[in-house]
């Protein structure tokens, strides 16, 4: 009988310890991936093409989506279990709300009503709850004993985002109106969630779950720094749907994306 | 094994199951068996085993996932007033596996003449005056269950050793609060002194 590929008279060998790496070619990809779609954006002779839009809020919802659909693969896989399969399920809808707000703004756009603030700013703020749901319920029941300057950062990490982002809007504005306040609400759950997420990748970190983890943490800081970049640039009235930090959304559902896949491979 | 480990053992794998799904559980056997070669309730006996598969997947998430497992199953009785032996049992199919024990004649027998101190298993069958064929049966039982710990051993005339045994509880209150049996028991020293799931828990 002929055996390819793998010898079956060799003795397999079980490793000492379990061993999961990030494939950094995925970061390769997406990278290269958003950098050629931002350059098909360019070659749009004007910034209100129509098809712009349609493009954007496609890959938009495509990208979540693909987080979303992934996130359901992995809560089925632990289906009615207490701490994976709910927390997954909430993390699945949390994208699955960023997908219904995109197509919300859309709609919106496209009828002529203003898309912000507007109800897709519901959508997208029902993400933070249900992504910090997620986080809490795995560290809560994972708690182990938490350093005192691993707390420390946790709490201050949000603390100086927001701070940051109230200072400079305020010093903008110079009134609190909704677009402040909406870009408030943004920075405090977009840098809730990236603690929490670093904290999840802290805990887990010596085990393989740490790395599905750190790649979440990751997917978080990306869409955190969009959100928290977005607030600061609709201050200005200075966002286009051309900008940059769109990028930044799409490689963060990409990476999230990716740490779900990794989680369902490594347990 | 010691008493308490067996009857920890009884509901590990459920409440792995419950919390973090059958195919994490799967892993982890999986995993087991790979280094070990042992299984969960195996592991349980020497239960640095399980503590290092569990890091390997969780890392310091392995603590709090432990002290779970425990407080899903017993609370240790922390009170100063109290014995700190006291323990509530959390689980209801461990509840009611004790219950169950208590509520059969034989073995309530049985347990009350091992309560103060160890005996031969003829000595206890012949104290609790239970016929042999069902004594051996129920005695077995309770072997299994982790109420019944070995201790001690006496040698026969014919050079035998014989093991003695001991029950794990020296004491066990019952109350019903609403719709809610608590039962809480009193282990003998030896049964968490011997206890590898209480010390890598409790060390930390």
């Amino acid at each position: 009988m002929f055996h390819l590929g793998k010898r079956h008279d060799e003795p397999e060998i079980v490793p000492e310890k379990l061993h999961e790496r990030i494939d950094y070619k995925i970061f390769i990809v997406i990278l290269a991936g958003l950098l050629f779609y931002q350059f098909y954006l360019y070659s749009f002779k004007s910034p209100n093409d129509p098809n712009i839009e349609l493009v954007e809020t496609t890959v938009t919802s495509v990208t979540a989506l693909i987080a979303s659909v992934i996130g359901f693969f992995v809560a089925k896989r632990y289906w009615n279990s207490r701490v994976f399969g709910t927390s997954y399920l909430a993390l699945a809808l949390g994208m699955l709300m960023n997908v219904i707000a995109e197509r919300v703004y859309y709609f919106l756009g496209h009828i002529g009503q203003t898309p912000s603030p507007s109800v897709a700013d519901i959508f997208w703020l029902a993400f933070y709850p249900l992504m910090f749901y997620h986080l809490a319920r795995n560290i809560s029941f994972f708690k182990p004993k938490i350093r005192l300057p691993v707390k420390a950062f946790v709490i201050v990490l949000p603390i100086v985002i927001t701070g940051v982002y109230a200072f400079l809007g305020y010093n903008q504005e110079q009134a609190a109106d909704t677009t402040f306040f909406l870009g408030l609400a943004y920075s405090i759950g977009g840098s809730v969630i990236l603690s929490g997420a670093i904290l999840g990748a802290i805990i887990f970190r010596q085990g393989i779950l740490g790395v599905p983890w750190l790649v979440l943490a990751m997917g978080i800081i990306l869409t955190t720094a969009g959100d928290v970049w977005y607030s600061y640039v609709d201050l200005y009235n200075g966002y286009m749907i051309t900008h940059m930090l769109n990028l930044l959304w799409y490689a963060g559902y990409l990476v999230i994306a990716y740490a779900l896949y990794k989680h369902k491979k490594v347990i | 094994m010691s008493g308490l480990d067996t009857l920890i053992a009884k509901s590990l794998d459920s409440t792995i199951k419950e919390n973090l799904g059958k195919k994490t559980l799967q892993k982890v056997e999986q995993r087991l068996f790979e280094r070990y070669g042992t299984n969960l309730t195996q592991s349980i006996e020497d239960f640095t085993k399980l503590d290092s598969v569990l890091r390997e997947f969780f890392g310091e998430g392995a603590e709090g996932l432990e002290k779970q497992f425990l407080e899903n199953i017993v609370t240790l009785e922390e009170s100063k007033t109290q014995n700190p032996n006291w323990i509530a049992i959390e689980d209801p199919s461990l509840a009611k596996l004790i219950l169950e024990s208590f509520g059969d004649e034989d073995k309530k027998n049985i347990l009350n003449v091992v309560l103060d101190e160890p005996r031969i298993i003829s000595e206890i069958l012949e104290i609790a005056q239970i016929p042999q064929t069902s004594g051996y049966r129920k005695v077995n039982a309770l072997i299994d269950n982790g109420l019944l710990i070995v201790q001690g051993h006496v040698t026969t005339h014919d050079g035998k050793k014989v093991n003695k045994y001991k029950s794990i509880f020296e004491n066990i209150t019952i109350n019903i609060e609403k719709n809610k049996v608590i039962v809480k028991v009193l282990l003998v020293k030896e049964s968490i002194e011997k206890s590898s799931v209480i010390q890598v828990v409790q060390c930390r």
